[in-house]
């Protein structure tokens, strides 16, 4: 009886080893070479045929289906209006030094002096509702009107089209971006090359250089912000990193306010997709570096 | 149990910090070469005087920024919000909508019969913050100095650097036929205004150069074909000679401190380097060298100096200690390289340079890497730096053609190559040589 549960036991506990290591081979196994190898793991989506200006970001899709163009600009958001709290009393004017004026010919006494800034409550920002969403639903109608005919002809090559039902938001990403298309929806994708060539060419037109370009090591700086940004694409909140060197150094600090103009300026991000918003690598969060280094001397 | 549970949540931990490192990394590596826009409205002010007084320093701000090339002001007739004084708050909206990065508002008063005050603030629009701010007392007359002092203020603010429209430069005025030259020495605002002479003309002037620390002007003089060395004060016209040098071709330059100089005189056909003590006139000699060893130049520390010299077989620029130890060539191009100045700022060394017949204006860096040339024309010699080391002055001449004589100008540029600018003067212009800044 013992014996029995002892060899059970026994061949159990081989049977869990061998699923755990395998069977041992006794064929020759070849050595591989090990050489270490620089990667860079770049999610690629479709082809994306875009124009530099009105990029319409397509969808990461599991088939690629060679999509040709088609052009739905969407609508600019309206310029920045954020109202804010009426300004309570504005600072006494700074004390006058009295002076006498003397003759011109040695030079006259000029007294400076620093202006302190304007002390006022804090602001208090109001999220912008879906503006984007707003702003793509009156392109909608257009779009399905365009779409129509293609969507007939390749209905036959869909996949599943059940899950666009649930997903109303989806579906005007899908009109915008695709013409023969109806894309599968992949929720939790990473950004992919395309989409983040999309935010770069957008902050890239915006950095101003010349505040900085003629400085003594211009080529040598870098500046690092971490941005988090809202879903409708406008900048939550920009952080320095570095900040020792910010405060000591004034010309990297003129370099650290162009980067932060930039985006500033870049903001209300366009043509970004919300479900990759919150996602891991998603666009909600995000370092950004700028590097002068290729334009300067 | 506990230890397991202990375990667990430091693996938990070290898992969810890992989550939190993996942002995306975007590299921006371009960016444009456009000025930076700025807003500049008129002070705002009750009194009419003022408000026009205010009217005539912005234009004065607003020259100086653009002519540096960095920025670009904004038309008055596309702001949307009036601001009137300092104190208000801007609408930062509708001065983004019309895509100003920064914005200058202001207010100005008189003050009793003579005198006037002004304050300003710069603010960053997009940030919408306050970044600098300023407020100024002085006689009515001086109401210019105000304007470059205001301009010098958004420049350090916006580039990080000092600005250097609160300067002065000293220059050659050349009139006269090529037989009858007659050379004055002038000075004038960097902007041109202010123009007023310097000496009467009944001497030959030559290589005017100024003091680091002080409203000082070394210049050589030729009186009877006897060069002489003077240093004029150029507010009080007091002038001093500093010494009877024979055999030198240029005047002396200053030490950053002011208080030596550092020349090349030739004795017996062999040029060499001097450095001499203004206070008790002693000199010591620098180089021991049969070839030419000239055009000496200060770094802003004064630990070295940079000269050019044959001795390799042409023209090239060398650089020494102090002391005279430690030579160095540092220039290896084709042609000729000549009057070296070194950079306020330490970083660079301009020189003129002379190639298959043309002239240049070009930098390197000290230890001579990254030679670029600026400039190119028939003659371009010259070179000064503005007292930030961002800016280069020079003189040009224009090629003679049939019965026009080759006129000469002063002309500046940037020291990336870009905005080369004529500076307008009365009659040809040759030698120019900055100041510091006035306010120190």
């Amino acid at each position: 009886m013992r014996s029995g549960i002892i060899f059970s036991a026994i061949i159990h506990i081989l049977l869990v080893v061998v699923l755990l290591f395998g069977l041992p081979s006794y064929f020759e196994k070849k050595i591989t070479e090990e050489s270490a190898v620089i990667v860079e793991i770049l999610p690629v989506a479709d082809i994306t045929n875009v124009k530099p200006r009105r990029k319409v970001v397509p969808k990461s899709k599991p088939k690629r289906k060679p999509s040709s163009s088609a052009k739905i600009k969407p609508a600019l958001p309206d310029p920045t209006k954020k109202p804010k709290p009426k300004m309570s009393k504005p600072e006494p004017k700074p004390k006058k030094a009295p002076k006498i004026a003397k003759k011109p010919k040695p030079e006259p006494k000029i007294v400076q002096k620093d202006v302190k800034p304007i002390v006022r409550p804090p602001k208090k920002e109001e999220k912008k509702v879906e503006e984007k969403k707003e702003e793509e639903k009156p392109e909608d109608l257009f779009a399905s009107v365009l779409n129509t005919v293609e969507e007939i002809e390749t209905s036959q090559k869909d996949e599943k089209e059940t899950e666009e039902d649930n997903l109303d938001f989806s579906d005007i990403e899908d009109m915008l971006a695709s013409s023969n298309d109806q894309p599968k929806y992949m929720p939790g994708l990473p950004l992919s090359i395309s989409e983040k060539d999309a935010i770069i060419n957008q902050i890239m037109r915006n950095w101003n250089t010349s505040s900085f370009s003629g400085a003594k090591d211009a080529h040598k700086m870098i500046v690092t912000l971490i941005v988090i940004f809202n879903k409708d694409g406008t900048v939550e909140k920009i952080t320095r990193k570095n900040t020792t060197r910010y405060h000591s150094d004034r010309v990297y600090r003129s370099m650290v306010e162009s980067a932060e103009r930039a985006v500033r300026k870049s903001s209300p991000l366009k043509d970004l997709p919300p479900e990759k918003y919150a996602v891991k690598d998603g666009w909600r969060e995000m370092k950004i570096n700028f590097d002068p280094s290729q334009m300067m001397y | 149990m506990r230890k397991v549970f202990k375990f667990l949540l430091v693996v938990f931990f070290v898992f969810s910090s890992q989550k939190a490192n993996a942002l995306i990394s975007i590299d921006i590596t371009r960016g444009n070469v456009d000025p930076l826009p700025i807003a500049l409205p008129y002070l705002g002010s009750e009194n009419k005087e003022a408000r026009k007084l205010g009217e005539k320093i912005i234009n004065v701000v607003e020259k100086d920024l653009q002519n540096s090339g960095l920025f670009r002001s904004i038309t008055r007739r596309a702001f949307i919000q009036e601001i009137n004084s300092s104190n208000t708050l801007p609408e930062f909206a509708s001065w983004s909508s019309i895509n100003a990065s920064a914005l200058a508002t202001g207010g100005i008063n008189l003050v009793g019969e003579e005198e006037f005050e002004m304050e300003f603030r710069l603010w960053d629009v997009l940030a919408q913050q306050q970044i600098a701010g300023k407020s100024y007392n002085t006689n009515k007359n001086n109401w210019r100095r105000i304007a470059h002092l205001m301009a010098d203020e958004i420049y350090k603010r916006l580039t990080g650097e000092d600005g250097y429209f609160d300067t002065r430069v000293v220059y050659v005025s050349e009139s006269g036929p090529a037989t009858k030259r007659v050379k004055r020495l002038a000075i004038m605002d960097q902007d041109g205004a202010n123009h007023r002479y310097l000496t009467d003309g009944s001497e030959l002037v030559l290589t005017p150069r100024f003091s680091p620390a002080a409203q000082k002007v070394i210049y050589m003089s030729y009186s009877d074909s006897i060069p002489k060395v003077y240093m004029l004060d150029v507010d009080t016209l007091k002038r001093e000679v500093v010494g009877n040098f024979t055999g030198m071709s240029f005047a002396p330059r200053f030490s950053p401190d002011g208080k030596s100089v550092v020349l090349s005189a030739s004795v017996g056909g062999n040029s060499e380097i001097y450095k001499m003590d203004l206070r008790n006139r002693r000199k010591v000699r620098l180089t021991k060298n049969s070839a030419i060893d000239t055009s000496p130049s200060f770094s802003p520390d004064a630990s070295k100096i940079v000269f050019n010299s044959d001795r390799g077989g042409n023209q090239q620029l060398y650089t020494m200690d102090s002391n005279g130890r430690n030579i160095r060539r540092i220039s290896f191009g084709k042609g000729r390289y000549g009057t070296p100045v070194w950079s306020p700022r330490g970083d660079l060394i301009a020189f003129t340079k002379m190639y298959k017949g043309r002239f240049y204006i070009g930098v390197m860096r000290t230890d001579g890497s990254g030679e670029r040339l600026l400039t190119e024309s028939y003659l371009d010699e010259g070179p000064t730096w503005s007292p930030n080391g961002r800016v280069i002055m020079f003189a040009r001449q224009k090629k003679h053609r049939a019965n026009t004589k080759g006129e000469w100008q002063i002309y500046s540029v940037d020291l990336t190559g870009y905005n080369e600018k004529l500076i307008k003067t009365p009659m040809d212009a040759s030698d120019p040589a900055w100041s510091p800044l006035l306010t120190k």
